[in-house]
């Protein structure tokens, strides 16, 4: 057949596909038959047979590649079952890493790659956010009308208004339910599942119709997914709404916290002072940029301060991703989160390093058996191939382990230490399962191929006699390289585990300056109750804080317009014979502080300092002289060098009647927990300035208030008229979302510090047991000419500390450069914290005297008849 | 002749090997009444079964390996000396020849079995 050659040629290619050991066995004979196939055909009938043997090539190929997979995973089976103890610390340790890296790795890509669900082109809407502490998230209505009408850059802006109500259908529940403008769901680019969604026609104005848009989860669970749902009632606080659509099914707002029901906002006041009134969302005008949007909403907006009539201010806004957990006012979690999952990958390189560390020990162990079968003709690749094989089925049984890990541990941390942020369905999905497919197959190649490049390399004749004292003593320099670096790692991880738990002892350490740890917050929900506002609302308080003083183990009760942490106001007083146009700090009479309306009873439950003075009384009523009390903070600031005691406030007004300050206490944290005490005063409820009427009651209790909380609000909802909820609370609760941020880094990066000890430590009592091991018979022989235990004991701990100085020195000096990076997480300490630096250098010693013991044990022990033999 | 075995594996019971893959029966026949090399089994197979089964060189040399492997054969370390000495021989070991012919057996049975029930018209026994 002409072509006879192409045709060789072309099979001799594809035979290439086949293994080598198995072209090397049948290769020539394969050739010769195929030749011997062609030998007289014909042109057509020899491209026939020589397509059908390219084809049998094709299909037989893959198939052997597969035997000899199987066979060589059968080899690394068996390999594993006879050194069950070194492999079962190999599986635990890539399960724990594996495990620990995929769990935080989803949770960090959940929450700082997953877009708000169910929006068109989420990367072109944007957040409006600020500065300053209670500016962060929202802005006033008439930041909110500027850019809707003077900002070019965006296609369209929406405010909403978050807010939980009593939502009445088959069930009454308190639900979210957002207050939004008629632009919101377009600027979302949303589609009604059902019936409409809110039209500026329809529902803009400044008195829209009282109409309802419901979550798909709500219709689902309220109106069994009917269709004819539009026109349906839904009692919404004490207002009847009616039904105009349903959401698409993807999309439960753009907050944390999924939405139920969204109502039409209407039109706000326009009070430039309130900044918290709304959030504002934006979508960006096609080939505008996030730089050019921010700039014109900042321009847009200073514009409009002229056109009121005020003066520019120093407020920036801010634009952002629409995910908060994106945007620049990202929980301190989500940074944590990100570190977190840096130490972990931390962890898993020190575990890698330990178990290429085993490996090597285990083909050291085998090199009398590897030369045996190079010296019978195996290839050096073949045995790489069933070493790496080895290494790849111990990954994939910790792989296996991982994903038990990535089962229960994310709903763990999220419910634990992430309760704010929202929680996926499962991290068990295909991207939580490819996570861990990937770093198990990196973790067999990496730990593996050394290992097996080791065991082949530089193997001869001279470990048949098993006299190869080179080949040793290289193996032992490497595996000690190793194990260093794992102490270095290890020593970042701990240093990190120590600065977090540094500054959560100081976060926890603040003072709040008040008695925080009896304080219980009560709040009437009053949104179901038409009427229940105002002077009928302040006399149910006053009712609440008259029996609450009646309830066993009430130390003291009464109301407040601002609670701690919760809310703050700032009402302005004057200061004679200075500029009233004018702020304090500009030199002028203007004193913009915050200021808080409370009654005797609360501020007794505050349990505050009266350091000069007198408390405020049931006699100071709006008849008598207007009363102040002071924190030490503004009589420093107002009044450095007279006595505060005595002077006069004149509020509102330059002119105002004098409010006399009747006494002092102490400062105490009311806004910013991390910010020192503001300069602050207290004004009685029973003489408000602007009707200023109780927002809640601080009720303080002899024990823990978690304790009294169900009593309290037991006894108290028997005064409130029905479907007014009262609801009781800890005030610890208010605040504790603030330290948690350093709670999760603390008890997150201290598991990862003790899983990176526990490697570590094997690693140690691995390298130090093959060393006393292989100098056993040196030692006996020292022994019998004299040696004592000591002299040995000396020895044995000079080589532990020999590994564990230099990896301790270099995990040092890598702490103190990777540390730079969290040094914005960190509270009332630097990188530099010596405790944290001691605390991880202890542990290391702990570690490296742990892990010798029984090594020190042995070697002290050792038989020289018993070595003897053994030689 | 002399002949050496890749088989390592203690003696297994014949029956332990069936069914038998269609090909590996074929080979085993071919190789019941003299030793082969593998181009000779491919064209035996072929002529004795008029073409119906035509064995491609990678399926026969794939399944020589198994069958090395499983003993069933063994390949010869002598050969013809007028052939090409980069061919291999081949015979069937005393226990290729037992899972050959209990193979045939099982396959008796079948007949055998469709006879009674009358599948197929009764023929020579």
């Amino acid at each position: 057949m002409t072509g006879d050659s192409a045709a060789m040629r072309t099979f001799q290619l594809l035979l290439r596909l086949y293994p080598g050991e198995f072209r090397e066995e049948y290769g020539r004979e394969l050739s010769l038959v195929f030749r011997d196939r062609l030998r007289g055909e014909g042109t057509a009938s020899g491209w026939a047979i020589a397509i059908e043997s390219f084809g049998g090539v094709l299909r037989e190929a893959p198939l052997e590649h597969g035997r000899i997979a199987a066979r060589d995973l059968r080899l690394a089976w068996q390999s594993i079952r006879k050194d069950w103890l070194a492999s079962a610390l190999i599986v635990i340790t890539l399960t724990l890493a594996l495990g620990a890296n995929a769990t935080m790795l989803g949770i960090v890509g959940q929450l700082l790659l997953r877009p708000v669900a169910g929006v068109t082109e989420p990367e072109r809407v944007v957040r409006v956010y600020g500065k300053g502490y209670w500016r962060a998230l929202t802005r006033s209505w008439p930041d909110y009308l500027d850019l809707r009408d003077q900002a070019n850059a965006f296609s369209g802006v929406a405010a909403f208004q978050p807010g939980r109500v009593p939502v009445a259908k088959q069930t009454i529940r308190k639900l979210r339910r957002d207050r939004v403008t008629p632009s919101y769901f377009a600027v979302l680019g949303l589609h009604a599942e059902v019936g409409r969604l809110f039209r500026e026609d329809r529902e803009g104005g400044a008195n829209p119709p009282p109409v309802a848009v419901i979550s798909y989860a709500f219709w689902q669970s309220e109106f069994q997914g009917r269709r004819d749902v539009a026109g349906e009632t839904l009692r919404i606080g004490d207002v009847a709404h009616t039904v105009v659509g349903v959401a698409p099914a993807e999309f439960t707002g753009v907050d944390a916290e999924a939405t139920s029901v969204w109502t039409p906002l209407g039109e706000l006041v326009r009070d430039r002072g309130n900044y918290g009134a709304v959030h504002v969302i934006a979508r960006l005008q096609a080939g505008v940029s996030l730089s050019q949007a921010d700039q014109e909403a900042n321009r847009a907006n200073q514009q409009g301060l002229r056109a009121d009539g005020l003066k520019a201010n120093g407020d920036v806004m801010q634009l952002g991703a629409l995910a908060l957990t994106q945007g620049p006012a990202a929980p301190r979690e989500i940074r944590v989160s990100i570190w977190l999952s840096v130490a972990a990958a931390v962890v898993l390189l020190a575990g890698w390093l330990n178990i290429t560390q085993l490996l090597t020990a285990r083909a050291a162990r085998r090199a009398r058996e590897t030369a045996i079968h190079l010296a019978l003709g195996a290839s050096r690749a073949r045995l790489m191939r069933q070493w790496t094989s080895e290494s790849l089925l111990l990954a994939a049984l910790g792989g296996v382990g991982a994903l038990g890990i990535l089962l229960v541990a994310p709903p763990l941390i999220y419910r634990v230490l992430l309760p704010e942020l929202p929680e996926p369905a499962t991290q068990l999905g295909g991207s939580g399962v490819t996570l861990v497919g990937v770093l198990t197959v990196l973790s067999g190649l990496l730990t593996g191929l050394g290992p097996a490049w080791f065991s082949v390399s530089g193997h001869g004749i001279t470990d048949l006699k098993r006299t190869n004292i080179a080949g040793e003593i290289a193996s032992q320099r490497w595996r000690s390289l190793l194990v260093m670096a794992q102490i270095a790692l290890t020593v970042v991880v701990l240093v990190g585990a120590g600065l977090f738990r540094g500054s959560l002892n100081r976060v926890q350490g603040l003072e709040p300056g008040f008695d925080l740890d009896h304080l219980l917050v009560v709040h009437v929900d009053t949104q179901a109750v038409a009427g229940l506002e105002g002077a009928k609302l302040a006399a149910l308080y006053d009712r609440l804080a008259t029996r609450s003083r009646e309830l066993p183990g009430i130390a003291a009760a009464g109301a407040a317009h601002s609670i701690p942490g919760e809310s703050a106001w700032r009402t302005r007083f004057y200061m004679p014979g200075r500029d009233p146009q004018r702020f304090w700090e500009e030199g002028g009479g203007i004193v913009n502080r915050l200021s808080t309306f409370i009654e005797p009873g609360a501020m007794k439950a505050l349990n505050l300092r009266l350091e000069r003075g007198r408390w405020f009384e049931e006699n100071d009523r709006p008849a008598t002289e207007p009363v102040a009390i002071i924190n030490d903070q503004l009589a420093r600031e107002v009044w450095p060098h007279a006595d505060a005691l005595g002077q006069c406030l004149y509020q509102l007004r330059p002119d105002a009647p004098c409010t006399r300050i009747v006494g002092i206490v102490n400062s105490s944290r009311v806004e910013s927990w991390f910010d020192q005490p503001p300069a602050q005063y207290y004004r009685p409820l029973s003489q408000p300035l602007r009707e200023e009427m109780a927002a809640g009651l601080l009720v303080r209790v002899a024990g823990r208030p978690e304790l009294a909380q169900a009593m309290v609000q037991q006894e108290l909802q028997r005064l409130a008229p029905t479907l007014a909820f009262v609801e009781v609370k800890p005030l610890k609760s208010s605040i504790e979302p603030t330290v948690r941020p350093w709670q999760l880094a603390a008890s997150v990066f201290w598991a990862l510090g003790l899983l990176a000890l526990t490697i570590t430590a094997v690693g140690v009592f691995g390298l130090m047991s093959h060393s006393i091991a292989q100098r056993a018979p040196e030692w006996s022989i020292r022994q019998a000419l004299g040696a004592t235990p000591a002299n040995i004991a000396g020895h044995v701990m000079k080589e532990a500390f020999r590994l564990a100085v230099p990896g301790l020195v270099a995990g040092v000096l890598l702490a103190r450069v990777c540390s730079r990076w969290v040094a914005s997480l960190l509270f009332g300490l630097t990188v530099n914290d010596a405790g944290a630096y001691a605390s991880a250098a202890l542990l290391v010693f702990l570690l490296a005297a742990g892990a010798m013991l029984l090594p020190l044990w042995r070697a002290t022990h050792l038989n020289l008849a018993h070595q003897l033999r053994e030689e | 002749m002399a002949h050496r075995s890749a088989s390592e594996h203690p003696d297994p019971l014949p029956g332990s090997f069936l069914p038998l893959p269609k090909d590996v029966f074929h080979i085993l026949v071919s190789l019941a009444d003299q030793d082969r090399h593998g181009y000779s089994v491919m064209q035996d197979v072929a002529e004795r079964t008029a073409g119906t089964v035509r064995l491609s060189p990678s399926s026969l040399y794939s399944a020589i390996r198994r069958l090395l492997e499983q003993g069933l054969i063994a390949e010869l370390s002598e050969r013809p000396a007028q052939d090409d000495e980069r061919r291999r021989y081949y015979r069937l070991t005393p226990l290729g020849r037992g899972v050959a012919q209990a193979e045939v057996r099982r396959m008796e049975q079948l007949l055998a079995s469709a006879r009674q029930v009358g599948l197929i018209p009764d023929g020579p026994r």
